[in-house]
C-alpha cells in the first residue's frame, strides 16, 4: 500500500482516479538503499534477471531480515529476568507481546523498478488516458459543410424544376403507352350522358399536386361530354378538396360548372370501411343531404338513383393504397354491371395494380405519364403537360445526384477505413 | 371492471356476428332486404354516426389538452393558444358558412390559401430530404441490401420519366421498367395484399370468438 494512503480506501480512491498512479513515476532512492539497489536491481544486469520485471518488489535479502549483532547484544543487556524463578538470569526467552517488540524494522521500498522504455510507456498510457476524459471538439467544419451541401441539393432541385416550368420549354417528348393499356378512356368514352359518375375525393392536401395533375384530364372529359358528377370522400379535406378542383378553371378548362347542376357534393363519409359500407348498400339513407344542406337524391343530377349499380361508373382519387383498397372490397358486391376506375398517384400504383389484373377494377389512370397520355389523346394540353417537363428533368437531376452521392459515399468510406487503419498501425 | 369487460366482448360478438350475418345472408331471393339485412344497414348506421360523433370527440379533446396547457403555464403554450384561436375561428366559420355567404369565402379561403400551401409545401421538402438521404445511404451504411436497395430506385426513377430531348429509354422504358413494376412489385404487393387479407380474417374470427378484445376488457 502506498505511504501517501492512510487507510484502504484512500487506497482505493487512488488506484481508480485517472491520474496517473505514483508506481509509474520514476523510483526514488530511498537513503541508506542507494547502494543496494544498485547492486541487486540494475536493469540489465545479467546476474538479476528479476529486475528486468517491472512490477517486481525489491526482494529483502535473510541478511536483512535477521538482526545484526549489535541489536542481538543490545537485546541480551536489555532481557533480564527480575521475577521468581527466573530472576537475575539474562538471555531467557521473554513472555508473551514482548518478544520482538525492541526489533527495528529494515526499510523496505515501495517503488517499482522499471526502465526506460517502461516509463515511456507508462508516459503514453497517461497522456492516452487523459485525453479520454478530454471532450472532443466538435466537427463543426463539417457540419457547416453538410449544410451547405443540403442548399445545393436543394437549389438543384429546385432549378431543374423551376426552369423548366417557368420557361415553358418543351423537353419531355410524348408517352406511347399508359398502365391500363388505355381501358380507362374507352370505358369513359363509352359512358352514357344521363347517368351521373360518382366521384371520391380520398386524397390529402399534401398530394394535391400530383393527384389534380392526374385527374384534370379525366375529369375534364366528363364534363366536356356532360356527365352530371356526384363528389364524395371518406377524408375530412376531402369535401374542400373537390369543391376547389370543379371550381378551379385550370383544372377543368375554364369550364363553368355549377353545384347542384352539373355536380353534387355528398361531402364527408364518416366510418371508414364501415360508412363505406353504409354507403354502398344504401346511399339515399348513408348521405341523405350534400354539404349545401339540400336534399341530394330528389333533385338534381341524382334524382331517381337508389344505388350504385345505377351509376354509370365509380371513379376513386386516391393516394392512399389501403383507401383504395377499401372502396374496391366495400363497393365490389353492389356494383353491378357498374365500372369502377381508379386514379391513383405514382406511389399507390403498383397496390392497385393487382385490382386491375383480376379484373376488380376496370381502369386504372396513374401518375403523370397516364395523365399526359391522356391529354394527348383528347388533344387536351393541360397541367399535365407543364408537369411533365419538370418531371422529367427533375428526375434526371436527382438521379445523377443519387449516383454522385453513392459514388462519393463509397469513396469517402473507403478513405476513412484507411485511415483508421493507419492509426491503429 | 370484470362487468364492462364483459359486456364490451358481449357486444362486440354479437354486433360483429350480425353484421357478417348480413352480409352472408342480407338479401332475399327477390333481392329485397332480409331482416339480416336491415339490421346490418341500422347497425352500420349507428358506426357511421359513432364515427363521426367521434371526430368531434377528438377535436373537442384536442381543445381541452391545449387550454390545459395555456392554463398552466407550460412549455410551448404559446403555440398551443394560435392552435386554440384558429381552431374556433375556423369553427365559427364553418358553422356560419351555411347562413353568410362572406363566411363561405373566408372558410374556403382559409382552406386554400393557408393548409394547402402548407402540406404541400411540407410534401416539397420530403423531396429534398429523399434526394440527399439517398445521396449518402451507402456513405453511412455500405452493405450488398442498401446496394440493391439504390440500384432498385435508381432503375425504377429512370424508367419512370421520359429523358429530356430523349423521350423514353428503350431498354429501360421498355424492358426494365415494365418487368420491374409487372413481375416484383406486383408479386410483392399481392404478397402484402393476400397478408392483409389473411390477417384481416384472423382478427376478425378472433374477436368474434372473444379471444382478442382491442375495446377493452382482459386483453384490450
Amino acid at each position: 500500500m502506498d505511504e501517501k494512503a492512510n487507510s484502504p480506501g484512500e487506497w482505493a480512491e487512488m488506484t481508480f482516479s485517472m491520474e496517473a498512479p505514483d508506481l509509474l513515476a520514476r523510483p526514488k532512492p530511498e537513503p541508506g538503499m542507494e547502494k543496494g539497489a544498485e547492486k541487486n536491481i540494475a536493469p540489465g544486469d545479467s546476474e538479476n534477471p528479476e529486475a528486468e520485471h517491472p512490477f517486481q518488489e525489491k526482494a529483502s535479502s535473510p541478511e536483512e531480515i535477521a538482526p545484526d549483532h549489535e541489536t542481538s547484544s543490545r537485546f541480551e543487556n536489555l532481557i533480564m529476568e527480575k521475577k521468581d524463578p527466573l530472576a537475575g538470569l539474562r538471555g531467557a526467552l521473554p513472555a508473551g507481546s514482548q518478544v520482538g517488540t525492541q526489533r527495528r524494522p529494515p526499510p523496505y521500498s515501495t517503488g517499482l523498478q522499471v526502465t526506460e522504455e517502461q516509463q515511456r510507456y507508462a508516459a503514453y498510457l497517461e497522456r492516452l488516458m487523459a485525453g479520454e476524459s478530454k471532450p472532443a471538439a466538435a466537427g463543426t467544419t463539417r457540419r457547416s459543410s453538410n449544410r451547405w451541401w443540403r442548399w445545393l441539393i436543394a437549389a438543384l432541385l429546385v432549378l431543374a424544376v423551376g426552369l423548366p416550368f417557368a420557361s415553358g420549354a418543351q423537353v419531355a417528348p410524348a408517352m406511347s403507352s399508359s398502365l391500363d393499356g388505355g381501358a380507362s378512356a374507352t370505358i369513359i368514352d363509352g359512358l352514357s350522358t344521363n347517368l351521373p359518375v360518382l366521384v371520391a375525393f380520398d386524397y390529402e392536401p399534401a398530394l394535391s399536386g400530383e393527384l389534380e395533375a392526374v385527374a384534370a384530364p379525366v375529369m375534364d372529359r366528363l364534363f366536356i361530354k356532360g356527365i352530371p358528377l356526384a363528389l364524395i370522400s371518406t377524408s375530412p379535406t376531402g369535401p374542400a378538396l373537390a369543391e376547389r378542383f370543379v371550381q378551379d378553371a385550370s383544372l377543368v378548362n375554364k369550364q363553368q360548372n355549377q353545384g347542384g347542376v352539373r355536380y353534387v357534393n355528398l361531402g364527408y363519409l364518416a366510418g371508414g370501411p364501415s360508412g363505406m359500407s353504409y354507403f354502398a348498400s344504401s346511399p339515399t339513407e348513408a348521405k341523405p343531404l350534400s354539404v349545401d344542406g339540400d336534399s341530394a337524391w330528389t333533385a338534381g343530377p341524382l334524382q331517381g338513383m337508389r344505388s350504385l349499380s345505377s351509376f354509370a361508373a365509380i371513379i376513386i382519387l386516391t393516394d392512399n393504397a389501403d383507401t383504395g383498397r377499401s372502396w374496391i372490397e366495400q363497393l365490389g358486391l353492389h356494383l353491378g354491371a357498374t365500372p369502377m376506375l381508379m386514379i391513383v398517384s405514382t406511389q399507390a400504383a403498383p397496390m392497385i395494380q393487382p385490382y386491375f389484373d383480376s379484373a376488380q377494377i376496370k381502369g386504372i389512370v396513374s401518375g403523370l405519364p397516364d395523365a399526359r397520355i391522356y391529354e394527348q389523346k383528347y388533344s387536351l394540353p393541360g397541367l399535365a403537360l407543364h408537369y411533365q417537363n419538370s418531371y422529367s428533368v427533375g428526375m434526371l437531376v436527382a438521379e445523377a445526384l443519387i449516383v454522385a452521392g453513392a459514388i462519393w459515399g463509397v469513396i469517402a468510406r473507403r478513405r476513412e477505413h484507411r485511415n483508421d487503419s493507419r492509426k491503429g498501425a | 371492471v370484470k362487468f364492462k369487460g364483459f359486456l364490451t366482448t358481449t357486444c362486440a360478438i354479437v354486433f360483429g356476428a350480425l353484421v357478417l350475418a348480413g352480409t352472408l345472408f342480407g338479401h332475399n331471393a327477390d333481392g329485397t332486404l332480409s331482416l339480416l339485412g336491415e339490421l346490418q344497414q341500422l347497425i352500420l348506421n349507428v358506426a357511421v354516426i359513432l364515427a363521426g360523433f367521434a371526430v368531434l370527440v377528438g377535436i373537442l379533446n384536442l381543445l381541452l389538452v391545449h387550454l390545459k396547457k395555456v392554463r398552466l403555464k407550460q412549455k410551448g403554450a404559446g403555440y398551443s393558444i394560435i392552435l386554440i384561436v384558429t381552431l374556433v375561428a375556423t369553427f365559427l366559420l364553418g358553422l356560419l358558412a351555411h347562413y353568410i355567404p362572406m363566411a363561405a369565402s373566408l372558410f374556403s379561403d382559409t382552406f386554400q390559401f393557408i393548409q394547402l400551401p402548407v402540406e404541400k409545401s411540407l410534401m416539397a421538402l420530403l423531396a429534398v430530404t429523399l434526394a440527399y438521404a439517398s445521396m449518402r445511404l451507402l456513405r453511412r451504411n455500405l452493405s450488398l441490401v442498401s446496394v440493391i436497395f439504390l440500384v432498385t430506385a435508381l432503375l425504377i426513377m429512370a424508367g419512370m420519366a421520359p429523358w429530356p430531348f430523349l423521350g423514353d429509354e428503350p431498354f429501360l422504358s421498355g424492358v426494365i421498367r415494365p418487368w420491374m413494376t409487372r413481375i416484383p412489385v406486383v408479386a410483392g404487393a399481392r404478397g402484402i395484399l393476400l397478408g392483409v387479407a389473411l390477417g384481416t380474417l384472423t382478427t376478425g374470427l378472433r374477436i368474434l370468438f372473444g379471444s382478442d378484445r382491442p375495446y377493452g376488457g382482459k386483453d384490450g
